[in-house]
């Protein structure tokens, strides 16, 4: 009896807590014939933990600064249009949800990077469900953590790189969810500088005019499920450790000094998954320690990796090597790498034992390969029918091509991925 | 009609021809006379331009027959030995060099049916004979009752009956 | 002329080895589109045979088709027949077999399965590629009047053509590795017009971003209209410059 009472009067408390927090946040409502004409006047008289429910209509209100914890919910995608002058929204306090909107034309001054949204130092911000068109950068969010950014489509459809921001711009943050967004058309899709413990999950970024993805020092990220295509010079990261990229997919990178991915400096990552298609090279390595590459596929570049010389302790392990025109080179002679049980179909041992691995280990390092690495002009020669003839001698008898270059087990048939 | 005038022709170290000069008229019966390797086919491939001399000229019609190839009309040549495309028949031979010869008039069909080739137009001059090649060389010679009949050594190689009927040809 | 060249083109058309040159072409082009995952890839091995194939069976052929040809010249010459005539007739009916081969051979599967401006780029170097190999033929059975000695000098000089002419091409690249020779080495890559015609058509495909630097000069110069045109005519040269010769020779030798 006595327990129920306590329950009945714990309820209660728990009711009347709850209300008062309802009588608190209101709900103020935007548009042409509702109580507010526009979002800067609903900004006055709003408190923290307000919602605002903004109609459907083109909002042009200059730069709307939003110092208040507030929720703001688009009804029939309303537009803010900064008319090519001035940043959209600022948003300059924490726990503000932004939903539901669109974005348009915002500033350009090259010097004070305007964005459509721009987070200055927050945390627990929330950016879902908004369209953004032709802005100099989309979302730029700096020292700020713990924000989510959410099913945004972010296009732009400038031409040239000085003309355009990024879409995704993140610099000197940590802990951010970035969840399935699309990025098209910005200079860079999206942008790290110095970001932390963050997740980035089925994004897609295609026809950006730079880099889908570009980050530096951005160390402890994890890279899932996104869709890197045709960006004018693919995916570029740069000194930065602990990195972890699963089933992402890098394709149509073609251009001269256009990549994959370029990994410039980076450690102790791991590769998983990943898919590498009709890049001109799958994937460029540079200066990188302690990579772990096992089970992605690499498939139709002009050269499947580049390992230069500087780089060591990579692992390079049950990885399908198809269809590229060379599937590794380097310019190095001492190599400290390490692969064992990749797939390749240039591959041409045999398997007695049936055990799937090849007999004969297989040196994956063409002839040509180590000449055009050498000697780039070289190049011109390809397809020519004596370069032929050398990579096979040399497959018969190795003599130019580094002896410990070398798969010990490689695959009879290509790997279920 | 056709004068030889100080011809030299040499292959190589061997000279063939040293400084000859004929004059043959309309309605001689000329014959060169002489030992194997003397240069009597070398001078009758001289006068039809397929040795070409060193030194010297030839001229038909008193015009030079140097980068000239229409006296030819005038010539019905037999060789010593005749040379055909081995795949193509006697017909086709026989139908080539006419179209070539493009000539206007009655043609000379005496040999041709007095040598029976009608008969054997479907072979092809590769399988052919010595006697028969020599033949169709003579055939073709007279067809086109040239002004200037060259004849190497024609009787050789035809049977009697042959050689017979191109001796009366020849009066 | 007319007439020389029917009777020519008559005896080509008879032979079987321009026939089966023909199916053998169409045979490896329907297979390599057919076989190749993706018509990039076909079109590459395709390039591979056109660069290997035409330029052998177009010399080889036409150096032996003209020493067997002797009697029909001889038989002509004592006729009132131009001799340049016989040789420029000779010379269009060989080449005309074996452009006309290689169109219908390789030509149509390129129209078929490759786009139309690559195709017709393909084809028309193809064309000029065996029409500089029968231009090569002719010198070189000129140049010898022994038939093994002519055909001997037609195979070195398709070799050095499409083997030893791009190993002296790497040689240079290592000897002078230390200067910028990029320009030189496609002025010299001119010189062979399989070299030209491998790299003309390497350019217009995605792998031309792999040619890297040196594929980006090579494009500046002969990649433009301006520059297809000139590397059109300079394949003409290739055409004309041995034809003449051989030409000049012909019509001053001892039949």
């Amino acid at each position: 009896m006595m327990m129920r009472i306590w329950n009945n009067i714990l309820f209660l408390f728990f009711l009347i807590l709850v209300t008062s927090q309802f009588s608190f946040a209101r709900i103020l409502e935007v548009g042409q014939d509702k109580q507010f004409k526009s979002i800067l006047a609903a900004l006055d008289s709003s408190m923290d933990g307000d919602t605002f429910r903004i109609y459907k209509g083109v909002y042009t209100e200059g730069n709307i600064s939003i110092d208040k914890s507030i929720i703001i919910i688009g009804i029939d995608r309303p537009v803010l249009d900064g008319k090519i002058e001035d940043e959209i929204f600022s948003v300059k306090a924490s726990n503000v949800t932004i939903k539901g909107l669109e974005f348009r034309n915002c500033g350009r001054q090259v010097m004070k990077d305007p964005a459509a949204i721009k987070v200055y130092g927050q945390s627990h911000v929330i950016i879902e469900d908004n369209v953004f068109h032709d802005n100099y950068f989309g979302i730029y969010l700096q020292h700020s953590e713990h924000c989510l950014i959410k099913n945004n489509i972010i296009e732009a459809s400038q031409k040239r790189e000085s003309q355009s921001g990024n879409g995704i711009h993140c610099f000197r943050s940590d802990s951010l969810q970035i969840i399935g967004n699309q990025v098209f058309g910005h200079r860079d899709g999206i942008y790290f500088e110095f970001v932390t413990e963050t997740l980035i999950w089925r994004n897609v970024a295609h026809d950006n005019l730079r880099y889908g993805l570009h980050f530096m020092f951005s160390h402890s990220n994890a890279y899932i499920a996104n869709y890197f295509k045709n960006n004018g010079a693919g995916v570029a990261v740069m000194y930065t450790k602990r990195v972890t990229m699963i089933a992402n997919t890098f394709e149509d990178s073609w251009g001269d000094g256009s990549y994959g991915v370029l990994f410039k400096e980076l450690s102790d990552c791991y590769l998983s998954g990943n898919t590498f298609i009709n890049n001109t090279t799958g994937i460029f390595f540079d200066g990188t320690n302690r990579i772990t590459m096992e089970r992605n596929t690499i498939k139709g570049n002009g050269w499947g990796v580049r390992l230069q010389a500087n780089c060591l302790d990579n692992k390079f392990i049950d990885n399908n090597f198809m269809g590229n025109t060379f599937d590794i080179t380097t310019n190095g002679t001492l190599v400290e790498n390490f692969f064992d049980g990749n797939y390749w179909d240039k591959y041409e041992g045999y398997d007695l034992d049936k055990d799937q691995k090849g007999d004969v280990p297989y040196h994956p390092l063409s002839l040509y390969a180590v000449i055009v690495e050498k000697n780039p002009p070289a190049m011109l020669l390809y397809r020519s029918f004596m370069i032929t003839l050398l990579d096979k001698s040399e497959k018969i008898l190795p003599s130019l091509t580094p002896e410990n270059f070398v798969d010990n087990r490689p695959r009879m048939i290509p790997h279920k991925l | 009609m056709i004068k030889v005038e100080n011809i030299t022709k040499q292959f190589g170290k061997f000279k063939a021809l040293d400084d000859v000069s004929v004059h043959m008229n309309q309605g001689e019966c000329i014959a060169l006379i002489g030992p194997n390797g003397c240069g009597k086919t070398t001078l009758i491939k001289s006068i039809l331009g397929m040795v070409l001399p060193q030194e010297g000229v030839i001229l038909f019609d008193g015009k030079s027959i140097k980068n000239d190839d229409i006296y030819r009309n005038q010539i019905g040549y037999m060789p010593q030995i005749g040379r055909y495309p081995v795949n193509m028949t006697i017909g086709q031979v026989i139908t080539m060099i006419q179209s070539i010869r493009n000539q206007q008039g009655e043609l000379d069909f005496d040999l041709y049916n007095r040598f029976e080739l009608d008969k054997m137009l479907e072979k092809r001059m590769g399988t052919l004979s010595g006697g028969t090649t020599q033949k169709v060389s003579a055939t073709l010679a007279f067809m086109f009752h040239s002004k200037v009949l060259i004849l190497d050594e024609p009787t050789a190689g035809l049977d009697p009956i042959a050689s017979e009927i191109l001796k009366e040809k020849n009066h | 002329m007319i007439n020389v060249l029917k009777f020519v083109a008559l005896d080509i058309l008879k032979n079987k080895i321009v026939i089966a040159y023909a199916v053998m072409l169409a045979l490896f082009s329907w297979s390599a589109f057919s076989l190749e995952e993706n018509e990039a890839k076909g079109l590459l091995t395709v390039l591979n045979i056109v660069l290997l194939t035409v330029p052998l069976v177009s010399v080889l052929f036409s150096t032996i088709y003209v020493y067997n040809s002797s009697e029909f010249i001889e038989l002509l010459v004592s006729h009132p027949v131009k001799r340049s005539k016989i040789w420029i007739a000779l010379f269009i009916g060989l080449s005309a077999a074996m452009s006309l081969a290689y169109i219908i051979g390789t030509g149509i599967p390129l129209l078929l399965f490759a786009d139309f401006a690559t195709a017709m780029m393909m084809i028309v170097s193809g064309c000029m590629l065996s029409m500089i190999f029968v231009a090569i033929a002719f010198l070189c059975s000129i140049l010898a009047r022994d038939k093994a000695k002519g055909i001997g000098i037609s195979i070195m000089l398709w070799l050095y053509f499409a083997l030893l002419f791009d190993a002296l091409v790497l040689f240079l690249f290592f000897q002078f590795s230390e200067y910028p020779i990029e320009k030189m080495v496609v002025g010299l890559s001119a010189l062979s017009p399989i070299d030209m015609t491998r790299i003309l058509i390497l350019l217009r495909m995605d792998v031309s971003a792999m040619l890297g630097h040196t594929g980006a000069i090579f494009k500046n110069y002969f990649g433009t209209n301006w520059g297809l045109i000139f590397s059109f005519g300079l394949m003409l040269v290739w055409i004309l410059v041995p034809f003449l010769i051989s030409l000049k020779k012909f019509v001053n030798r001892d039949l």
